[in-house]
């Protein structure tokens, strides 16, 4: 097993701030494949079908919800990091009084 | 009652009954759980589930919070009466679960350990030093909470009786007494456990649901011809002059602004570590996305096969097409799913409304005079009795509001993702990112926001916007630069929580 890595409080707001970027930055992306794909599309008159439903809808809300699992899929796996997020401040207060008493 | 209701009512009593037997088997489990000290243990415990979620029982709790019961009948029947545009809209939803975990999951909860929170209204206080944020907080989610409680027992009542013939007033009554038990006894735990199992019945009610609606309708190519002939609309993205940069912008900000609602913002406190948080945010968009699609898909197609005149409502499309189309046990296990919507809905908010008045208000009174208060046993016992006594007077409260509802409780229903998003957003959101933000902030975001929500919703017109756009848009503002006018409050010492130096 790999190493756990030490992160400081510091890396870790970091880290959680990083990772809220990128969240907003999915969240965009997903609203922007569904905006063109869905009413851009339509807007352009595109008269294609698929199983009986047209283009459009099957590319924004079929298609765009999977492009979406993946993406989320992707980024949790290469951005998103495992740490420790702390113990419970009245454990660890407990844990300090005992150290104290002996 | 006819055989079909009779055999449609085994799978619901039996989801019922394993809702009762979950509760008393993860409340005993759960309320034994050694999860700090005994002046902490029991809030812990009952109020967040001894943060000791796992990531598919997250993802599932936080869908059925947000995913608001009536939008299980509710959004269909749209989807019926508008065809694809409606089904198209309802899908901008689909990334919001993976937006509220993703974006301050991890950061609120380092806090709420740090900071012994189980509750919003206790980040709030130790955040911002504000007793009037906190009373603001508190009556807003009871109000707004009783509210959807309210409008969820109704609907729930309603289509129980539409569908199995058991009258209304009995249906309330089931509801009620099943959601207090299992709130009651299980707490935060057993409510996000109930709603693990309710996402998994509703995924395969979905599933069959699809099946029978595109068999019922001839296939595919015949449901299109249909709904050539029924609706010549159907195809299309917008109509009715629907404005589409508005609801663009209607859709985002509510989207965005999601992450501001107190009861999903509170499970973010309950995760035990961050490998929970991350499946969660695959699971919830796969299920999320999965169920949003499916039922509103469905409740589009019928409309190739089911002529309006034949359905009451449209929110009993779906009902219909289940009970018509489905054999009946499936269908009874389709009619549990959306009851179990109902329950989740209802108890999520019920247990935040508990832990506002007794742990929020009651608890922290008598802590402030004596710090040692729940080190007594006495003590101890008097806050679980108080616990136990809240959860029955809440639920009481909205089933005599249900049994007889007045017509303003659809208005404080309407209001209430809104109104909540206004007051919540920025304490919350500007509490953990921003550095400058302190308590003239969050006081002038909360109560400025929520006035101008108000007046919009009532006064101002807006057209094809809604109230909670304006609202939020001024509370972020309102936010930032009172702020930036003013000192921050908090010690260096506390500052430290929440933007640490090192």
């Amino acid at each position: 097993m790999k190493e756990m890595k030490h992160w400081t409080e510091k890396e870790k707001y970091k880290q959680c701030n990083k990772e809220a970027v990128i969240t907003l930055i999915v969240f965009t992306g997903y609203a922007a494949w569904w905006y063109f794909m869905g009413f851009g599309l339509w807007e352009a008159g595109n008269d294609t079908w698929v199983f009986g439903l047209p283009l459009w809808f099957v590319l924004s809300s079929i298609v765009g919800w999977l492009l979406c699992i993946a993406a989320v899929w992707i980024v949790v796996k290469a951005f998103f990091k495992d740490f420790d997020l702390g113990e419970e401040a009245d454990v660890k207060s407990a844990e300090n009084e005992d150290m104290k008493g002996e | 009652m006819t055989a079909k209701q009779i055999q449609m009512l085994i799978p619901v009593t039996l989801y019922l009954l394993l809702c009762i037997w979950l509760a008393l088997k993860v409340g005993n489990r759960q309320m034994a759980a050694n999860t700090g000290t005994q002046k902490h243990r029991f809030s812990k415990n009952y109020f967040i589930g001894g943060r000791s979620l796992g990531g598919f029982v997250l993802a599932m709790t936080t869908i059925a919070t947000y995913y608001e019961a009536s939008s299980y009948f509710g959004g269909p029947g749209i989807a019926y009466s508008q065809g694809l545009s409606w089904v198209y809209l309802a899908m901008i939803q689909v990334p919001l679960t993976f937006l509220i975990l993703g974006s301050f999951g991890k950061k609120f909860n380092i806090v709420a350990r740090k900071i012994n929170a189980v509750t919003i209204p206790d980040y709030l206080r130790h955040r911002f030093h504000s007793e009037l944020l906190v009373w603001v907080a508190v009556i807003a989610m009871i109000v707004f909470f009783e509210a959807i409680m309210v409008a969820n027992l109704m609907g729930g009542s309603i289509l129980l009786s539409a569908v199995t013939g058991i009258p209304y007033l009995t249906g309330l009554i089931i509801f009620t007494v099943v959601i207090v038990i299992y709130t009651a006894i299980g707490g935060f735990k057993a409510v996000a456990i109930g709603d693990a199992i309710q996402g998994v019945v509703m995924c395969a009610g979905a599933c069959v649901l699809l099946i029978c609606v595109v068999h019922a309708g001839g296939g595919m190519w015949n449901i299109k011809a249909n709904l050539d002939a029924a609706m010549p609309h159907w195809a299309e993205a917008a109509h009715d002059g629907q404005s589409k940069i508005y609801t663009m912008c209607f859709w985002m900000l509510v989207g965005y602004a999601c992450v501001g609602l107190p009861q999903t913002a509170v499970r973010n406190m309950s995760f035990k570590n961050s490998k929970s948080l991350h499946n969660a945010m695959i699971v919830s968009t796969i299920v999320l996305g999965f169920i949003m699609l499916i039922t509103h898909f469905c409740g589009g197609l019928s409309r190739a096969f089911i002529e309006p005149n034949t359905v009451p409502t449209s929110d009993s499309v779906v009902p219909t097409v289940a009970t018509m189309y489905m054999p009946p046990v499936l269908a009874g296990l389709f009619i549990a799913g959306c009851m179990a919507a109902v329950m989740s809905t209802i108890a999520g908010v019920l247990v935040n409304c508990v832990s506002s008045a007794v742990k929020d208000i009651w608890l922290h009174s008598k802590e402030k005079m004596n710090p040692e208060f729940l080190n007594n046993s006495e003590n101890e016992k008097r806050y679980k009795l108080y616990t136990g006594i809240a959860t029955i007077v809440f639920s009481a409260i909205a089933f005599a509001i249900a049994v007889n509802p007045p017509s303003l409780i659809t208005y404080l229903n309407l209001f209430a993702t809104g109104g909540l998003e206004a007051v919540f957003i920025m304490p919350i959101i500007g509490g953990l990112f921003y550095k400058k933000g302190n308590k003239a902030g969050a006081l002038a975001s909360s109560i400025g926001g929520f006035i101008v929500f108000l007046l919009c919703k009532t006064v101002i017109p807006l057209g094809d916007i809604d109230a909670s756009v304006p609202a939020v848009i001024i509370s972020v503002i309102l936010f930032f630069v009172t702020s930036a006018f003013t000192k921050q409050d908090l010690t260096d010492d506390e500052m430290e929580i929440y933007f640490p130096t090192k």
